[in-house]
């Protein structure tokens, strides 16, 4: 072993890999975007009576904020959520109103995946305090954020004017236009699948299975043609100051359209010492913002003003979530992760009651409780 | 931030590869200085407490780097970021042992370096300069050959002398005690530096678990 056995020596077969990996992301970019038109399309076939239910189901915004929660726990993806929130308000089958409650319960459910991940430092109580810590100021800042945004949006619907008056700057200034050109090739498809799928059902079924296949497979291309050039990025700006700890979650998590990936690749630092829950606080929130990208993406392809919104509502609540609680609530979330880290280093098995709780029995319970009010 | 950054080629096991070339840099010119000073009196130019804590940094730095890189990307170059942590714990201890002397020679001044023994130790002490250089090859360049070459002559060279001069001069009563304390640490240092040079050959020739063990399973 020595220094000439780094790799990289084979430059030819990296180059190969690379353009292979451009390549399929390319085309698992259209197999995504191809999936969101098919669930509009799909959803629209349902026709009035199936739309009317959905909508009855989801009018409820808490209920809607624990599906949201519930959905996302189990797929491990807000970006999948937010795409299928697309899919659906684009289908004109649940309302902008309806949606954001969801889109909220989405952002909640995705941070599981972090916290999931600290648990694997369990066997070491000083490791575990961090890394824990690390992953809930991710839950508290999400928690934080639905407390002070959900009420303020039952009651002002400042999220939803929000997004319908970006809607609106945003379709004046021709922003579907660009997109367009994809449409050429994503048409015909469309047309074919019809053909040979005309019924709602077996379409809805094909278009999830393409959605989760594609968004996965989008993910991991990301993640493997990033990755390795990654890890001095996150030395150089994450240690660096606030501002580009933020700006590089933003950017890492837009490229790699997952924010469950991009925020667990930082918990074994903060386990090891090596960053602080403070350090990673601003990457997590830019985390946030990144993530949204996927459904603004999956929002363009439809060509409804209405499924952009969608996609302009998980943007905004991060936005906000991120301007009240570090202006109003300032450091509340790191110390309450710090807090609630240390209490569960002393009693480990709360951290599992805690996953299960937050993520799974509540929502379940309020679901179940709530679905008939 | 730009986003080509993205795409450069710059890696954190690059990084740490030039701070082990640097410690190994350090190791050479802080030997080199401490064994003119002691043998020599030529004075020192650079501050030995200084680059001891230096090449400290160094392994922190190196430490902090694998473990990034292994969070970032847990299977890619594995056997490599162990064996670097493995080589910068070994060059650290040469920085030290290297401070040691260093000690040693400040602190008593008075002992003569004149007779057999300080002989027997100035031949080793070139052997091991020249041991340091070679090791530092033969890592960078992936010498075999060279490895091999420093791993079969140590114990001939250093390992067995350095024990032998240390039986002799417990056993004479010629000798001060101070004269007895500087003979024998510094021989201990000798033979310690040139374990930790030849644990860095092993990592060389060897797979990884059997880093600092030679062909037969023994300890270097």
């Amino acid at each position: 072993m020595s220094f000439n056995s780094l790799p990289d020596n084979n430059r030819l077969v990296n180059i190969t890999q690379t353009v292979i990996k451009i390549i399929g992301f390319i085309a698992v970019l259209y197999l995504f975007l191809l999936s969101i038109q098919m669930m509009g399309v799909s959803f629209k076939l349902f026709g009035k009576d199936f739309a009317e239910s959905m909508m009855t189901m989801t009018s409820n915004p808490f209920v809607g904020l624990f599906i949201g929660i519930l959905a996302t726990s189990i797929i491990q993806s807000s970006s999948t959520t937010t795409s299928i929130l697309v899919g659906l308000v684009a289908g004109g089958v649940i309302p902008l109103t309806n949606a954001i409650p969801m889109v909220m319960g989405a952002n909640i459910g995705t941070s599981i995946t972090n916290t999931i991940v600290s648990l694997g430092h369990v066997t070491k109580r000083e490791e575990f305090r961090r890394a824990f810590a690390g992953a809930i100021v991710h839950d508290f800042f999400n928690l934080i954020a639905v407390i002070v945004l959900l009420p303020l949006e039952l009651i002002f619907h400042l999220i939803e004017k929000s997004a319908l008056f970006m809607t609106t700057l945003f379709v004046n200034v021709g922003g579907f236009n660009f997109i367009s050109p994809l449409k050429i090739f994503l048409n015909p498809t469309i047309d074919f699948i019809k053909t040979q799928v005309p019924l709602p059902i077996p379409l809805l079924i094909f278009s999830f299975i393409l959605l989760f296949l594609s968004l996965g497979l989008l993910v991991k291309l990301m993640k493997s043609l990033i990755i390795g050039r990654i890890e001095i990025l996150i030395d150089s700006y994450l240690f660096k100051n606030i501002g580009t700890a933020f700006i590089l979650g933003i950017i890492l998590t837009a490229i790699i359209q997952s924010s469950s990936v991009t925020t667990s690749l930082v918990v074994p630092l903060v386990g090891a010492g090596i960053l602080t829950v403070k350090k990673i606080y601003p990457y997590t929130l830019g985390a946030n913002l990144g993530t949204t990208i996927t459904a603004i993406l999956a929002a363009l392809v439809t060509s409804e003003a209405v499924a952009i919104s969608v996609a302009f509502s998980h943007l905004l609540f991060n936005i906000f979530g991120i301007i009240i609680i570090t202006t109003v609530f300032r450091t509340l979330p790191i110390t309450l992760a710090e807090k609630f880290s240390a209490i569960c280093s002393n009693k480990r098995w709360l951290a599992l009651v805690y996953v299960a709780v937050t993520f799974f029995i509540i929502p379940l319970i309020l679901i179940t409780l709530t679905k008939n009010i | 931030m730009s986003i080509l950054e993205l795409f450069k080629k710059e890696t954190l096991l690059k990084q740490v590869v030039t701070e082990i070339d640097q410690m190994f840099a350090k190791n050479k010119q802080m030997y080199k200085s401490v064994i003119e000073f002691m043998f020599n009196n030529k004075p020192i130019v650079i501050d030995i407490s200084k680059e001891d804590k230096e090449l400290n940094q160094f392994e922190i730095e190196i430490r902090k780097k694998v473990f990034e890189h292994l969070s970032i990307n847990p299977s890619k170059d594995l056997a490599f970021s162990l064996i670097i942590i493995d080589v910068a714990r070994d060059t650290e201890r040469i920085g030290d042992y290297c401070k040691n002397i260093y000690k040693l020679a400040t602190e008593f001044p008075n002992v003569k370096k004149e007779g057999k023994y300080w002989a027997e130790l100035k031949s080793m002490s070139d052997y091991l300069e020249k041991l340091i250089e070679n090791i530092h090859l033969a890592f960078r360049d992936a010498n075999q050959n060279l490895a091999n070459q420093e791993i079969a002559n140590y114990r001939k060279a250093i390992y067995l002398p350095a024990w032998e001069l240390i039986k002799n001069v417990a056993n004479d009563n010629s000798l001060s005690n101070q004269e007895t304390a500087v003979l024998i640490l510094t021989a201990r240092y000798f033979r310690r530096i040139s374990a930790f040079s030849i644990n860095i050959a092993t990592s060389v020739v060897n797979e990884f678990p059997k880093i600092r063990y030679t062909k037969d399973n023994n300890d270097v």
